[in-house]
């Protein structure tokens, strides 16, 4: 079908055709782009410091750097009213991937860092102390009402599934227990039967007809044989092994890439977020060095083209925020642990889980090759590699979701989840909403660049139409899009760090959980919210003035939840016996990151202040701080926790303890920084002593953030060389519980085998934070030991 | 035969998928796009619960809502936000498109009442022609573009030629995601399948269903949309 006109007849396409888009979207707006690039163009005409104050006074670079693209832009050009200005620049944001292009004047650059102020302003504090008794009651009746009910009619279902899992056998729910007569012979497939299970051990037959029917019945009458009943282990391993030796050894692609292992899925992604968040890395610092020495020869920056490091950005931001902080806790370890966790054999669907883990590795792929092919092709392969991975993170998050409602192992109630498995769980749904929506913007994109469409105008476009036409067409669409997706794509990387914090911390402060169901509730309280506030990145995109009332609310709202987590964690911690190895270590540094990046939302959560005051090296601090940081930190808490039950082995402390250490003194030595230059660079000075004496502090500064990040990147290096070092050499872990934890990861093998829990699936008796429980000998009740079987103390 | 106590009202079916027979089953690969099962032979080939698709399919609908959601509200933003809005004059056709469509939902709830009633060849008659009827529409839908296109009125020629083919175009993709499932109910190998027929006929008239409602909000937004 052809959809295209051969040959281009309206004005307009002609006009789409022309204008290039030079930089992502997300460079655009996640990045803040317009910031780097803005910095490093001065920077490489200008001193560092030249380039913030000109910044700042937003007339003196001007001249420098004015094109001839006032002419292309006569709504710019005549700069008169504040309101046209404004929306001029507003809608130069908006457009912002094929924007940047030749708009480089400075006065552009204050306002569009004011719109593009980063992946901002979650978890302001202070709701917490405005007072929200009146939230409570309701938390505590209805709520947990719910929560209280909901597991017994969602367990169900999946009560009997499991215990007799390995015999193949399962419950017919949904027939109501048995064939209906009209299905015999036909529907039903000749080699299944229906079986009544019996009070004695053994199975009564209830139709032998169809088992008479069945073309391998022997193997069916087996099952009938009161040996079935008696040893349904011994039958199940007879068979598997039986199997493996049918079938030879899988090689070593068969074993890795084409499994459909949960768990070496899992660490596929592990593996696939550590290449990624080391190259990542790398780009970071060719950025940094880059803009405190200009003059140095850089890889991947030959030249002044000021879209290969446009590319940098994009290819930095997309890699650490896609493959590191979406792919890593929930793909990564979610797959790994959420069904040891919940006691599933597997998750809902293995192929699909495949598929996810390929189509995320042919993001990858493709994003790199976009970093290295040119800016046309390369904007291109961008969009369609991002809408691939939105593809491989909707097919995640429904398999999450699924395996999580529908296949819990016995006894595994909705309040029995480790809290881990909530934020898996949440993160899954919210995953399955907003990656819809990148999606659809994707093609919206695509669809605008293969096949001239014009749903985000270039502004060329847009200068060819008549003044009311671009007044009322000032296309937020692009933004509204992207942010609705970008703002809950920062609780989709956090989400699940918060619940492996505060499962860390639960289970080496030897203490429960506080307020646990508070803490779900507030689990679900960021997903709700998080989905909410889009509308806060975009204040200064000439929205309805109410709605930055409103989204601004919605954005302290925000703090409700993040108070909550926050006091459960120090709740958790008080008065407890604290094991501080390097796990806790990550996990107490999440929560210290979480607070120092919460309190500079504080400043970016309100309309006026965000608005006004701060600029984009503000933003690149504080996200980095509360998003990357934070997020990794949660990252490697669990790493170093759980790699006893990845591999066998533990990761060595020592090195463990010396790398937090300097990791956790070079974020904040890095990032600190940053928020002060952020504001410096906005500093309303007019004495020019002043200007001076600053002037001469701000490219030390700059000169030292590159230095404490290169030092930070090499402080990794010991991490890298711990991790390599102990999965070859380190220290054997003979037990299968070395952190005596409770949950049911920990009552297997490490590694886990390949069927997770042998031949009878796991049956949970009790909560997931049972420690120090009074009367009992050991200070952790597992959850799947039975009442019985749990020593009294004496 | 032993045991003969008065059981637990717990009715259990056995699936014996393949374990002890002398030919292994070979990869089968048709399972559709739910990536179901998994037969690899490690004493895992349990499937855990049939649930697990209403459940898979009930959140996937969700998140196709979303997709499209997003998509209409980018199309009514920009429907007000402009002032010069060139609008497309819709074929005709579409309309006999609606109708096929909601015929086929029709004759896919008969198909499903015919196999509640165990009647399998009427199910199978009833679920071929509703297969019929899919196939019908993508053609309809292709021969509405077609027209367009002899009208001059390409993707690009306008915002709402767009979104017209971007509408239509992503419904018809979904659209022929389900004309798979009903390919794949109807000609699917029963012998293999952990899947009950009653379990995918539902699953997918859910999906079927949805499709043709959104047809009809879709279509019901392009016309407001002029």
């Amino acid at each position: 079908m052809k959809l295209i006109p051969s040959e281009s007849s309206a004005p307009t396409q002609l006009l789409s055709r022309q204008h290039f888009v030079r930089i992502s979207p997300l460079a655009a707006t996640l990045m803040d782009l317009p910031a780097s690039v803005a910095n490093k163009r001065l920077t490489a005409e200008l001193s560092p410091l030249a380039a913030t104050l000109t910044k700042n006074r937003g007339v003196g670079g001007a001249p420098l750097f004015a094109r001839s693209d006032n002419d292309a832009h006569p709504e710019f050009a005549n700069g008169g009213g504040a309101e046209g200005f404004f929306s001029g620049l507003t809608l130069l944001y908006c457009c912002a991937p094929r924007a940047f292009y030749n708009s480089f004047t400075t006065k552009r650059f204050r306002t569009l860092s004011q719109n593009c102020r980063g992946v901002a302003q979650q978890f302001p504090f202070w709701e917490l102390f405005a007072g929200h008794s009146a939230e409570r009651p309701l938390f505590s009746s209805s709520l947990f009402y719910g929560l209280h009910t909901l597991p017994s009619f969602v367990s169900r279902n999946s009560f009997a599934c499991h215990s007799y899992e390995n015999c193949r056998v399962y419950t017919n729910s949904s027939q109501n227990g048995t064939c209906q007569p009209a299905y015999r012979g036909q529907d039903y497939p000749s080699h299944r039967c229906a079986l009544r299970l019996s009070n004695s051990p053994t199975l009564r037959l209830l139709n032998p007809s169809t088992l008479a029917l069945s073309d391998h019945t022997s193997a069916s009458l087996a099952f009938s044989s009161p040996m079935y009943s008696i040893c349904p282990a011994s039958m199940a391993n007879d068979e598997s092994a039986a199997n493996q030796a049918e079938t030879s050894q899988p090689g070593f692609l068969g074993r890795t890439l084409l499994s459909t292992d949960h768990k070496v899925i899992g660490l596929n992604y592990l593996w696939l977020a550590l290449f990624s968040v080391f190259l990542g890395l790398a780009m970071s610092l060719l950025m940094r060095i880059h803009l405190v020495w200009p003059g140095i020869r850089l890889p991947f920056l030959s030249g002044s083209s000021l879209e290969r490091y446009a590319a940098l950005t994009t290819f930095h931001g997309s890699v650490m925020v896609f493959l590191v902080l979406t792919a890593a806790p929930q793909a990564g370890f979610g797959n790994y642990f959420l069904p040891l966790q919940i006691g599933a054999r597997e998750m809902a669907f293995p192929k699909l889980n495949r598929l996810s883990f390929w189509a995320t590795a042919a993001s990858l792929i493709g994003l790199t090759i976009a970093f290295l092919a040119a800016p046309e092709t390369g904007i291109t392969l961008w969009t369609a590699s991002v809408a691939l991975f939105s593809l491989a993170s909707l097919c995640n998050g429904i398999n999450f979701s699924v395996t999580t409602i529908d296949l819990r192992a016995r006894g595994m109630t909705l309040p029995r989840l480790p809290l881990t498995v909530w934020a898996w769980f949440i993160n899954g749904i919210l995953s399955t909403l907003i990656f819809s929506i990148l999606l659809a913007a994707s093609v919206c994109l695509l669809s605008d660049r293969l096949s001239s469409t014009h749903f985000f105008p270039p502004l060329n476009f847009l200068a060819g139409q008549p003044a009311s036409f671009v007044a009322n067409f000032l296309p937020v669409l692009w933004q509204r899009l992207f942010w609705f997706f970008a703002q809950a794509e920062v609780y989709i990387a956090m989400l699940p760090c918060f619940g492996l914090t505060t499962h860390l911390l639960s289970t080496f402060s030897r203490k429960p959980v506080w307020i646990e169901r508070l803490v779900v509730l507030a689990l679900c309280g960021v997903g709700l919210f998080g989905f909410c506030v889009w509308g806060q990145h975009m204040f200064a995109s000439g929205m309805n003035p109410f709605s930055p009332l409103v989204f601004s609310l919605l954005a302290s709202s925000l703090g409700l939840p993040a108070t909550i987590l926050l006091i459960s964690w120090l709740g958790t911690l008080w008065n407890a016996r604290i094991q501080l190895n390097t796990s806790m270590l990550f996990a107490i540094g999440f929560v210290s990151l979480f607070m120092a990046g919460g309190i500079s939302g504080i400043f970016l959560a309100g309309r006026d202040l965000a608005a006004a005051a701060v600029s984009d090296e503000f933003i690149t601090g504080h996200f980095h701080l509360v998003m990357g940081v934070a997020a990794t930190f949660a990252i490697l808490g669990a790493l170093f926790f759980w790699f006893p039950k990845l591999f066998g082995r533990r990761l060595n402390e020592s090195l463990g303890k010396i790398h937090f250490w300097l990791t956790f003194a070079g974020v904040y030595l890095v990032f600190m920084p940053l928020h002060w230059l952020g504001l410096l660079t906005h500093a309303n000075l007019y004495s020019g002593s002043r200007i001076a004496a600053i002037s001469a502090m701000v490219a030390p500064v700059r000169a030292f953030i590159t230095v404490a990040a290169i030092l930070l990147v090499l402080a990794q290096g010991i991490f890298l060389f711990n991790f390599l070092w102990s999965l070859f050499r380190g220290e054997k872990i003979e037990e299968r519980n070395p952190w005596r934890a409770t949950t049911l990861e920990w009552s297997v093998s490490s590694p886990p085998p390949a069927g997770d829990f042998g031949a009878t699936g796991p049956v949970v008796y009790r909560g997931a934070y049972e420690f120090s429980v009074l009367g009992v000998a050991e200070d952790f009740v597992p959850q799947h030991l039975s009442p019985e079987q749990v020593s009294k103390a004496r | 035969m032993p045991g003969t106590t008065s059981p637990p009202e717990i009715e259990l079916i056995i699936e014996d998928i393949g374990g002890g027979r002398g030919n292994p089953p070979p990869g089968d690969d048709d399972n559709g796009g739910d990536g179901g099962g998994d037969n690899d032979n490690r004493g895992r080939k349990q499937s855990p619960s049939p649930k697990r698709y209403s459940t898979a399919i009930t959140i996937a609908l969700v998140s196709i809502l979303m997709f499209f959601m997003a998509l209409a509200s980018a199309f009514i933003v920009l429907r007000r936000g402009s002032e010069v809005w060139v609008t497309v004059h819709l074929p005709p056709i579409l309309l006999a498109n609606t109708l096929i469509l909601l015929a086929s939902s029709f004759t896919l709830e008969a198909s499903r009442r015919r196999l509640s009633l165990a009647d399998p060849s009427g199910f199978r008659k009833f679920w071929l022609l509703t297969t019929g009827l899919g196939i019908l529409f993508v053609a309809g839908q292709l021969v509405a573009w077609r027209q367009l296109v002899a009208q001059g009125v390409y993707i690009a020629s306008n915002q709402a030629s767009s979104f017209f083919y971007i509408f239509t175009g992503a419904h018809a993709v979904h659209l022929l995601g389900g004309v798979g499932a009903l390919l794949y109910v109807s000609f699917r190998k029963s012998d293999q399948k952990r899947i009950s027929l009653s379990t995918a006929a539902e699953i997918t008239s859910y999906y079927w269903h949805f499709m043709d409602g959104l047809w009809v909000f879709l279509l019901a937004l392009l016309y407001l949309g002029k």
